[in-house]
This record gives C-alpha cells, sequence and structure tokens, in this order.
C-alpha cells in the first residue's frame, strides 16, 4: 500500500505574471531552488522527476534535467493538458514506495503569455481540435466547436437543466475564490469582485462569462515527494496518505460529473455511497467530514461545483444549494482553495491548489490560515485526488 | 501552420462523412447487439471483438444542451458569431453534436427542443456538416 510510505517535504514556486520573454526553464528553475531551499535539501539528494507538462507549453524532462543540473534515475513525464496533477505526484509516491527513487522533484512549468488560447491557430494545440473521435475536450473544430470553454458550457447547461437550478447561483465559486486570492500575496487577481461585477461580466460562451473562466498564463510550480522514513521535523512534512489517479472510461469528461449525461455517458451519476467511498479516502480511511480543508480543480468555476458532489461533500444535483452562504469560504463548513484556485490565484493547472494544501497543513497560511487544519483533499471531477495530512 | 476547419476522414469514419455527403446520417452498431455507437471504433466498444455495421438511423431527437459562441476562436467560423453547439439524443440513444445556426433567432433550437439534423455545407467549399433545426408541428 501506498498510504502515508511517502511526505511532501518542500515546494516551491516562480512568480505568476505573464512575461512572454521569461523562459519556461528559468520559471523552472526557481521553482526547483525555492522547493529545495524548503526541504533542506540539496539538488543532488534529489534522484527522481516527475513532469507534467512538456514542450512546447512548457519543458520537457531530458532539457529540465540537464537545464537545472538534476541526474535522476527515475523520470517520467505526462501530456501537456491540465487532468495530471495528483496523476504526477502518485507517479513519485509509487517510484518512492517501490524502490525506485528516495526523492522525487515533481515540476509543473508552463507558459501560455505567448500562446494564443487553445482553439486558436496560433496555438500549438489547434490541431486538437480534429483528433481522431473528438478533440481533449469534446472539441469538433469542423463544426465550429473550439475551445475548452465550450465542453464546460455544454455541460452547465445539461446540469442546470437536470436540476432545475439557477445558474447564477454559480456565482458563489468565483466570489469566494476572489475574496481568497484577496489574502494571498501572489495571487494574480487580488482586486475585488462583486456580483455585479460577475452578472455584468462579457460572455465567453454561453452560459460561461469571463470571470468564469481561469487566468491564462505563465508560472512553475515544484513538489519534493520524499520517502517518509527519510524526512526530518524541520522539513514540516505532510503525508501522502491516500491516493488517486485520473480515471477514463465513457463515463467521464473533462469537463462534467461522472455520468453525468455528456457525450456517451449514460447518466447514471455516482451514488452517496460511491462517492463517500471514493478510493482515495478509502486508503488513507478517511471520510469526507474528515477533511479540514480542500483544494478543488477550476480551470472553470462549475467544475468545482462537479467536484463537491463527486467526492460527497453534497448529493448529486445539490451543490448549487451547498456552496451558498459561506460553506466553502475561510471560516465555513469545507473552506476550499484558500488561495483563490486557478480563477483567481493562477492558473498552474490546479498545482497552486496543492501548494496550498501543504502551506495550509503546515500551519503556514497566515491570514487565510483554516484553524486546526489536519487533513486536506486534493480533489478534481477526473476523479484524481490526493489526501494529504500533517505529521 | 495553416488554419483548417476540416475533419480527418480515414477508414474508421468514412462512412460517417459518405453518408453525410448524400444528406443521410450512417452510424456504426454491435452487429451482436445491435446497438447504434459513437464514436466510431473498429470492433464493438460493448462486446470482446464484436464486430460492426454501418447502417442508417434516424436524423431526428431533442437537444440535451447547447453552448452559444459570443466570441471567435477559429477565424473560419468567425462571420457566423454569434453560432450554438447542440448536444443532440439522437433517437437511436446515440448522442451527437451539431452546428446550430443563428442560435437568437425565433424558432432556433434551443435545450430541449426536438430537432433533426440535416447536412449543411456552412463554410464555403467546405463539406456538408451535420446542424441541428427544429422541428415545427
Amino acid at each position: 500500500m501506498l498510504s502515508g510510505k511517502t511526505a511532501i517535504v518542500g515546494v516551491g514556486a516562480s512568480s505568476f505574471e505573464r512575461n512572454p520573454d521569461r523562459s519556461v526553464l528559468t520559471m523552472a528553475s526557481h521553482a526547483l531552488s525555492h522547493a529545495l531551499t524548503d526541504a533542506g535539501l540539496e539538488r543532488g539528494a534529489i534522484d527522481g522527476l516527475c513532469v507534467q507538462i512538456g514542450s512546447p507549453r512548457g519543458a520537457d524532462y531530458d532539457t529540465l534535467a540537464v537545464t537545472l543540473g538534476l541526474d535522476v534515475r527515475y523520470a517520467s513525464q505526462t501530456w501537456p493538458h491540465g487532468r495530471f496533477t495528483a496523476t504526477v505526484l502518485t507517479h513519485a509516491a509509487m517510484a518512492i514506495a517501490s524502490g525506485l527513487a528516495t526523492r522525487v522533484a515533481c515540476i509543473l512549468a508552463m507558459k501560455n503569455s505567448d500562446l494564443g488560447r487553445i482553439g486558436e491557430a496560433n496555438n500549438p494545440f489547434f490541431f486538437e481540435q480534429f483528433r481522431e473521435n473528438g478533440g481533449p475536450h469534446g472539441e469538433e473544430g469542423h463544426i465550429g466547436m473550439a475551445s475548452p470553454v465550450a465542453g464546460a458550457a455544454m455541460v452547465l447547461d445539461l446540469y442546470c437543466r437536470t436540476y432545475g437550478k439557477d445558474r447564477e447561483l454559480l456565482s458563489a465559486i468565483p466570489l469566494t475564490f476572489r475574496a481568497h486570492a484577496r489574502m494571498t500575496p501572489d495571487a494574480v487577481a487580488r482586486n475585488p469582485m462583486t456580483m455585479d461585477d460577475y452578472l455584468g461580466c462579457r460572455p465567453i460562451i454561453d452560459p460561461i462569462r469571463l470571470f468564469d473562466c481561469s487566468l491564462v498564463g505563465d508560472g512553475a510550480i515544484c513538489v519534493i515527494v520524499s520517502a517518509a522514513d527519510l524526512t526530518n521535523p524541520t522539513q514540516r512534512p505532510v503525508r501522502i496518505t491516500g491516493a488517486q489517479g485520473v480515471r477514463a472510461s465513457r463515463e467521464s469528461f473533462i469537463f462534467g460529473p461522472y455520468g453525468m449525461g455528456v457525450g456517451q455517458q449514460s447518466g447514471k451519476r455516482l451514488t452517496p455511497a460511491e462517492t463517500r467511498g471514493h478510493s482515495a479516502y478509502r486508503m488513507a480511511g478517511v471520510t469526507p467530514g474528515s477533511i479540514d480543508v480542500l483544494g478543488v480543480y477550476d480551470s472553470f468555476s462549475p467544475l468545482a461545483l462537479y467536484t463537491f458532489e463527486d467526492f460527497g461533500f453534497c448529493d448529486a444535483g445539490d451543490g448549487l444549494d451547498w456552496i451558498q452562504n459561506g460553506r466553502i469560504a475561510l471560516g465555513g463548513d469545507m473552506p476550499t482553495n484558500l488561495n483563490g484556485g486557478q480563477l483567481s490565484h493562477a492558473q498552474l493547472n490546479g498545482w497552486g491548489q496543492v501548494r496550498e494544501l501543504v502551506t495550509q497543513l503546515r500551519g503556514e497560511a497566515g491570514e487565510r490560515q483554516v484553524a486546526n487544519a489536519r487533513t486536506g483533499l486534493w480533489a478534481t471531477i477526473g476523479g484524481d485526488a490526493l489526501v494529504m495530512e500533517r505529521d | 501552420m495553416p488554419e483548417t476547419a476540416e475533419p480527418i476522414i480515414n477508414d474508421l469514419n468514412r462512412p460517417f462523412w459518405d453518408a453525410a455527403a448524400e444528406g443521410q446520417l450512417m452510424l456504426p452498431h454491435c452487429a451482436d447487439t445491435g446497438v447504434a455507437f459513437w464514436p466510431p471504433a473498429p470492433l464493438s466498444p460493448f462486446l470482446d471483438g464484436g464486430s460492426v455495421v454501418w447502417r442508417p438511423v434516424a436524423a431526428e431527437g431533442y437537444v440535451m444542451a447547447r453552448a452559444v459562441y459570443r466570441r471567435a476562436f477559429q477565424q473560419a467560423f468567425a462571420h457566423l458569431l454569434p453560432y450554438g453547439i447542440a448536444m443532440v439524443h439522437l433517437d437511436c440513444g446515440v448522442r451527437l453534436q451539431a452546428h446550430v445556426p443563428a442560435p437568437d433567432m425565433p424558432g432556433s433550437p434551443v435545450t430541449g427542443s426536438r430537432v433533426t439534423i440535416r447536412f449543411d455545407v456552412l463554410l464555403p467549399g467546405g463539406r456538408a456538416l451535420p446542424v441541428a433545426h427544429a422541428i415545427t408541428d
């Protein structure tokens, strides 16, 4: 079993400004250096490297090792979109637990400011919308369905129709996360957001508006995963006690809940017994009620909503009511994305939330600290998850 | 690289596009169970080793969900803004995505509408593409 065998001992980040002149390798270098300092490790102690995004949006594992002066005996890399955060960290934990490495640097480094939006011709992923049997976000470029926003819009329309809910209830997600970002010094969007701002912002693809979309930008995060028996108290280790990688089947869609009825999904949502018995919970021996602080994938605001349902915090279809009245805010029942998430902190494919969970579980989050946070969860509608616990 | 709006057509999906050019909707079916499925696959996704047959289906169903573009991502479609994309639940059980022209106009299909999928040429010199049209009583 993987549970408790590894711990996160260092996190580091670059700054997050949009700067086409800054190399993605510069950002990765800053993130790694900060993570090593945080962990009190020399770079020679790193013998594994797990990379989420390669070239041309990021940098590949071989270039990273050469440029950053790493010498590793285990390297892996996933594809250039945002759904492999927990999977990358799980690969690191698996490599360590099986003896292939002892300390693994996990890196997300990407630059978007020199690219067009996904779906546009000057983005290197333009041709993915014509991928055989549909693009990675449900795109079908030949009928004009390009860009991830469209898939998110389609599911939100289906969700509100299925459950008979007012779409504007969704505002609790971007407004709450913006309020959290205002307490986060390195958040990209720290100006206030009011309900009027949200209602009045420009439509992108109905029913998704500008403020439902994350802030595409540049940045890097490094998370160092270590064998638990090699950690020391000065590292303030946060153990990985539960994990699941991303799932894939006809029941999965990148921007919708499991079984929602999008594309070829059956329309059979997960039952409360299934969501509350998620394999990451079972591995860690916890339930949704055990979670003190939550980080969810929110490249578009509805994705957070579905995650609350698919991980058993509320039942299928109840999410828009459940998130009201401060439920997901600092001081609420289930404080979520305390740094502002991808919607307001920075679009780092969720790695910003993993970093924030480590900061929270170490008790180092300052004015946005969740009191007595001992157990944290990273979760996405892809089903991938990490349960993290303070020693 | 040059911008395109052309789908990739090959042995896996050619029956769909050949039929579309004739104005007909053809879908792959599991030969053993008779169930239509999408996207196309070389073997039935329902049965180990199950063979596949292509058959015409009724191009009618209803709009399960709709998204409306207010911003152009592809320049080829910019002149059609605003336009919609509908997820159509066909009566045979398969869901297909289809283009929705002029979604703000009265009579345009909305979520819940009964629709028929026709194959219309949307772009100059382009091929016939699935387009959802409201069925009026």
